[in-house]
C-alpha cells in the first residue's frame, strides 16, 4: 500500500486532482451542517454581479451562487460515485466471468453489452428518466445501466489476456479452484485499467447527470449544477456568472476525475517506475 | 521394490485442431518410484513438455485427448480424471516448477503471499508466516524476499521463489520442466545443487525434464530418452549415458560431447525430427537412423533389453533377438 501512495504522489496531476476531489467531498459532506446558510434563501439582491458580499454573484431570485455551487457538489458527487461504483461492480462481475469461462456466457454478456453500446446513450438516458421520474435513484440506475458495458469489456479483455499467462497454470498446479483463481489471481492483475476506467465513469456520470438536469430532467427541489446552468442560460447576456460558475464547477470536477483515473491507473501498476 | 509415485504406460495423446491430428505422445512409458530422481531428455517437440503437463492434468481437454494407455499417480488411475478430480490432487502429491519463473509468478502479488497461497491450500493448519519463512530459508532466499514483487528479483531468485511455492504444497513428486533453461550457467548450477539438496532433505521424488544432457546426468538416477512421443530408451543414468543403446541416444550423446566426425565437423543427427501430425509408420527415428533396416518402417518394436550395452531397456529393432537373422 505504501508503494501505491508513493507512485500516486509521484504523479503531480494525480496529486492535484486527488486534493481537489477530497476538498469537494468534504464540502459536499458538510454543507448541511452550516447553520443559517440556506442556498434556497431568496433575497432582494437579484442578479448581483460577483462582489465581496456574493463572491460568485446571485441568480434571478437573489440566491447566492457560491452557496448553490457548494451544495450542488453533493448531487454531482453522490450521483457520480454511486453510479461509477455500481457500474464497476456489475461490469467487473460480468466481464470477468465472461472472459474467464468464455463460451455461451461470453456470447450472451457481450451481446447484451453491445445492445447498450449501440443505442445513443444520452437519448436513452433522457427517455428512461423522463418516463420513470426524475429522482436521483433513477438517474443513478440509468447511468449504471449505460456505463457497465465499457467496464465489462475492459475487464473481459484483461481477463482473457491474463488467464492464458503461465502463472495461472502455476497456481492451477497448486490445486486452486477455478473461481478462486479468477477472484484472487486473475482479477487483481486486471484491476489497474478497470479502476482507472471506473474513475472515468465518475466523470461521465457527473456529466450525464448535469446534462439531464440542464434539460430539466431533474427534481426542482434539488440544487444541482446542471439545473443552475439551465437557469443561467436564459440570462447568459445579462448575468454571465450564472452560467460560468456552474459550468466551471462541472468542468473542473470532470477534469479532476479524469486525471485521477490516470493517476490511479499508473499507481496500481507495480511496474510504474517512481520518478 | 519401492512404490511408484508416477506410472505412465504406453500413453498415447493426440492434439486435434482444425482437421489435423498431432500425436504428441505415442506410447510414452515412464515410472518414478518414491524418492527417486528421474530424468527425461529429448529435443524440442519430442513430447516431453506435454508429458510434464499431463502429469498435472494441464492438457487442454478441448483439443487434446488421451487415446490409449494409462497414467497413475500415487496408485490412483488418473487417465480419465475430470477437472474437479485433478484439482484435488494438484500440488499434493505432484507439484511442478517451470522453465521461465518470471511468467509463472503472479506479477502483481508479493512473493511471500504467493508462497503463503500454496501453504494455505495444502497445510492450512500450519502457522502461515513461520511456514513461509521456513520455505524461504529452505530455498535459500533472504527473508526480505517476502515483500518483493517477482520483477524485483533476479532470475535465480525467481526460480527459488517458484520452488518455494511448489514445496509449500508438500509434494511427493516434483516435476521440473526445464527448470534451469532460462538461467545463466552459474545460476543453473546453483539451482541444480539446490534441487538435489532439497530432494535429499525432503525425500521427494523428482522428474527432471530437460534437453540438456549434462544437467539430467548430474541430477538423476534413471534416465528416459524421448523421441517423437515415444520413450525409446531408459535405464540407469550410467548405462544410458555410458553405454547408449538406441541409435538416437548415441547420436544425441555424440552431438552433446561436440564430437567431431571424419571431416572435422561437429557431429549432428542428420535430418529433422518428424512432423507429429505425419508420423511414419514404424519407428519414428527410422528416416534418420544410421542402422535402419526394412522392418524399422513397418512396426515399432516392443521394449526389450539392450544388447552390447548396459542394463537398460530400449525400443529398437537393432536390439531385438530377431535382428541377427538377416
Amino acid at each position: 500500500m505504501r508503494r501505491f501512495w508513493q507512485r500516486f504522489f509521484a504523479y503531480r496531476a494525480g496529486l492535484a486532482s486527488g486534493a481537489y476531489v477530497i476538498v469537494l467531498a468534504l464540502v459536499a459532506a458538510t454543507t448541511f451542517l452550516w447553520p443559517g446558510l440556506d442556498p434556497h434563501q431568496i433575497s432582494d439582491h437579484a442578479m448581483v454581479a460577483p462582489s465581496p458580499g456574493h463572491l460568485f454573484g446571485t441568480d434571478e431570485l437573489g440566491r447566492d451562487m457560491l452557496l448553490g455551487i457548494l451544495c450542488g457538489s453533493q448531487v454531482s458527487l453522490a450521483v457520480g460515485i454511486s453510479a461509477a461504483a455500481g457500474a464497476t461492480l456489475l461490469g467487473v462481475l460480468l466481464g470477468a466471468a465472461a472472459g474467464f469461462w468464455g463460451g455461451w456466457l461470453d456470447l450472451v454478456v457481450m451481446r447484451i453489452s453491445e445492445m447498450f453500446q449501440v443505442v445513443p446513450s444520452f437519448i436513452l438516458a433522457a427517455v428512461i428518466v423522463a418516463l420513470s421520474g426524475t429522482g436521483l435513484t433513477q438517474v443513478v440506475a440509468v447511468i449504471v445501466l449505460l456505463a457497465w458495458p465499457q467496464i465489462a469489456r475492459i475487464t473481459r479483455g484483461e481477463v482473457m489476456r491474463i488467464k492464458q499467462l503461465e502463472f495461472v497454470d502455476a497456481v492451477r498446479c497448486l490445486g486452486m479452484r477455478e473461481w478462486e483463481i479468477l477472484a484472487t489471481e486473475v482479477v487483481p492483475n486486471a484491476i489497474g485499467p478497470v479502476l482507472a476506467a471506473g474513475t472515468l465513469v465518475v466523470a461521465q456520470a457527473i456529466l450525464l447527470e448535469a446534462s439531464l438536469s440542464f434539460l430539466g430532467l431533474s427534481s426542482a427541489d434539488i440544487i444541482s449544477w446542471g439545473r443552475m446552468l439551465n437557469a443561467g442560460q436564459r440570462f447568459l447576456f445579462n448575468a454571465w456568472w450564472m452560467s460560468v460558475f456552474p459550468g466551471l464547477a462541472i468542468f473542473l470536477t470532470v477534469l479532476a476525475f479524469n486525471l485521477l483515473g490516470d493517476a490511479v491507473g499508473s499507481a496500481l501498476n507495480p511496474r510504474t517506475v517512481t520518478r | 521394490m519401492a512404490h511408484n509415485i508416477l506410472e505412465i504406460d504406453s500413453l498415447r495423446l493426440a492434439y486435434r485442431t482444425r482437421g489435423t491430428v498431432a500425436y504428441a505422445m505415442n506410447g510414452a512409458t515412464l515410472h518414478v518410484a518414491e524418492g527417486e530422481a528421474v530424468g527425461l531428455v529429448g529435443e524440442s517437440g519430442s513430447g516431453k513438455s506435454t508429458l510434464a503437463r499431463a502429469t498435472l492434468g494441464l492438457i487442454p481437454a478441448k483439443i487434446a485427448r488421451i487415446e490409449s494407455g494409462r497414467m497413475a499417480i500415487d496408485g490412483q488411475d488418473v487417465t480419465r480424471f475430470s477437472e474437479d478430480q485433478w484439482q484435488a490432487i494438484r500440488g499434493n502429491p505432484v507439484a511442478m516448477v517451470f522453465q521461465d519463473p518470471l511468467s509463472y509468478l503472479n506479477p502483481v502479488m508479493r512473493v511471500g503471499r504467493q508462497i503463503a497461497e500454496s501453504v494455505r491450500l495444502h497445510a492450512p493448519r500450519l502457522p502461515l508466516e513461520a511456514r513461509v519463512a521456513e520455505l524461504l530459508s529452505l530455498v535459500k532466499l533472504p527473508a526480505v524476499a517476502v515483500d518483493a514483487y517477482p520483477h524485483e528479483l533476479s532470475g535465480g531468485m525467481r526460480q527459488r521463489a517458484l520452488l518455494a511455492v511448489a514445496l509449500g504444497c508438500g509434494p511427493k513428486l516434483l516435476v521440473a520442466d526445464e527448470p534451469t533453461t532460462a538461467l545463466d550457467v552459474t545460476t543453473q548450477a546453483e539451482i541444480l545443487a539446490l534441487i538435489r539438496e532439497l530432494r535429499e532433505r525432503l525425500g521427494m521424488a523428482l522428474l527432471l525434464i530437460s534437453h540438456d544432457l549434462g544437467i539430467v546426468a548430474s541430477a538423476c538416477e534413471r534416465i528416459y530418452v524421448m523421441y517423437a512421443g515415444h520413450t525409446v530408451e531408459w535405464g540407469k543414468a550410467a548405462d544410458v549415458f555410458g553405454r547408449p543403446a538406441h541409435p538416437y541416444t548415441v547420436g544425441l550423446l555424440k552431438a552433446a560431447r561436440a564430437a567431431r566426425n571424419a571431416e572435422g565437423r561437429f557431429a549432428t543427427i542428420a535430418g529433422d525430427p518428424p512432423n507429429l501430425s505425419e508420423l511414419p509408420p514404424g519407428c519414428p527415428f527410422a528416416p534418420r537412423c544410421p542402422v535402419v533396416r526394412a522392418e524399422c518402417s513397418k512396426e515399432m518394436p516392443a521394449p526389450g533389453p539392450a544388447r552390447n550395452a548396459g542394463a537398460q531397456e530400449v525400443r529398437c529393432w537393432a536390439h531385438r533377438p530377431e535382428w541377427t537373422r538377416t
